[in-house]
């Protein structure tokens, strides 16, 4: 066989296995296809994507869907690809002014939730070692914390745009 | 003026090849094409010497050689053809590392009836009921009592898509029978590969009970599934 005819056997091969590979393997070239595939083997969704950001292993893109919030995991693996890990969902209480959940994943914590008081334009919580976190800029109306140390929060409150406490509860972690 | 000796005039030609991985191949096309000459002028009654240089003489100009042999060995071919030939090889083997045991783990994976001694086994039933959530089919495929009050479920399931990556299915759903009672999800365990084998096992489960129920409701997803269960001290 000649040249010509080998590089084009070659780009057959290169085309039929590649496309085996990402179908078979659950590797996606994007984090976009891994986070969709991560929710629909999850059996939720589709979520509305309101928030993305990189942690040390990949990306955590926060959604809401239908009356849950969720956050879903997608992780980096081999250079190129993205391999969809967990997808993490509560459903919300709407009477509540800010309703919330927790998560770990690999010595991370988190606390994700959903504003439903308008007024509130800031959402603070105090870890078990006294540590405050605050979040001022909302991704929509959804908030996400992850620290690694400090434990769970004790108590989560929020405020309006001028300071004033609107709302404070504690979160029985 | 002298001809060039073998080893000038072979020099001359390669420095005309771009590709690199033909060189070897050509140098020895030429080198063999010379000695055969060589040997001509010998069998003549040349000396080594002359015969060299009368024999390379014969060959032409290498400059002019090597530059039509470059065009016919196009290096920019040549370049894809090598690296088609090398990406052909790492995706082969990604495919042996990752597909090839995927697509085998489940021929290979437990998750029988074998590690329930026949000897407490208390009743079994053959299910084969089909249900589907997303993209997964999940077959319920035999359910076991045994003689400790232990519920057994066994399933399988896979991506209709063929479709790695998945996860596994671990909660299949509340348990229930028709004497009210509800069950917590119990313990289970799933196998890789496509498809996948399930199983939970439910403790405490009503040996009065005539149908077992497996409802999932879950992100607006929605199956049940009903098991008629034997009545009596009888195996199926």
């Amino acid at each position: 066989m000649n040249r010509r005819k080998e590089f084009t056997r070659n780009i057959v091969l290169l085309s039929v296995l590649s496309y085996l590979f990402l179908h078979i393997s659950g590797l996606y070239l994007n984090p976009i296809s891994a986070y969709e595939q991560a929710e629909r083997s999850g059996h939720y969704g589709p979520s509305e994507m309101k928030h993305i950001e990189d942690y040390v292993s990949g990306k955590l893109i926060l959604g809401t869907y239908d009356r849950w919030v969720s956050y879903t995991t997608i992780h980096r693996t081999g250079f190129f690809f993205w391999r969809p890990r967990g997808v993490n969902a509560f459903e919300y209480d709407r009477s509540k002014p800010l309703d919330y959940s927790r998560g770990i994943e690999n010595q991370f914590y988190r606390l994700y939730g959903i504003v439903n008081d308008a007024s509130i334009d800031q959402v603070e919580i105090t870890l078990g070692d006294g540590t405050v976190l605050s979040q001022t800029d909302l991704y929509e109306d959804l908030f996400l914390f992850t620290w690694e140390e400090g434990g769970y929060p004790k108590s989560i409150r929020g405020y309006d745009a001028e300071g004033n406490l609107v709302y404070q509860e504690a979160t029985g972690y | 003026m002298p001809s060039p000796g073998k080893e000038e005039f072979l020099g001359k030609v390669l420095r005309q090849i771009r590709f690199p991985f033909d060189r070897a191949g050509i140098r020895a096309e030429l080198a063999d094409h010379i000695t055969e000459r060589i040997d001509h002028y010998i069998e003549l009654g040349y000396d080594q010497e002359h015969a060299e240089q009368a024999a390379v003489s014969d060959m032409g100009d290498p400059t002019q050689i090597g530059i039509e042999l470059n065009k016919e060995h196009s290096p920019l071919l040549g370049w894809l053809w090598k690296a088609s030939g090398l990406l052909v090889s790492l995706v082969i083997l990604l495919n042996v590392l990752y597909v090839v045991p995927m697509l085998t783990m489940s021929l290979f994976s437990g998750h029988d009836t074998g590690h329930i001694p026949e000897s407490s086994i208390f009743y079994e039933v053959e299910v084969d009921e089909i249900v589907r959530l997303d993209d997964r089919v999940i077959h319920f495929s035999k359910v076991i009592y045994d003689r400790a009050g232990n519920l057994h479920i066994f399933y399988e399931h896979y991506n209709v898509l063929l479709r790695g990556g998945w996860g596994v299915f671990h909660y299949i759903g509340s348990i229930r029978d028709d004497l009210g009672n509800t069950y917590g999800g119990g313990a289970g365990s799933g196998t890789g590969g496509l498809p996948r084998k399930g199983y939970r096992v439910v403790t405490g489960f009503s040996p009065e009970a005539r149908i077992l129920f497996i409802k999932y409701d879950l992100y607006n997803r929605h199956y049940e599934v009903k098991v008629p269960l034997p009545v009596g001290d009888v195996r199926e």
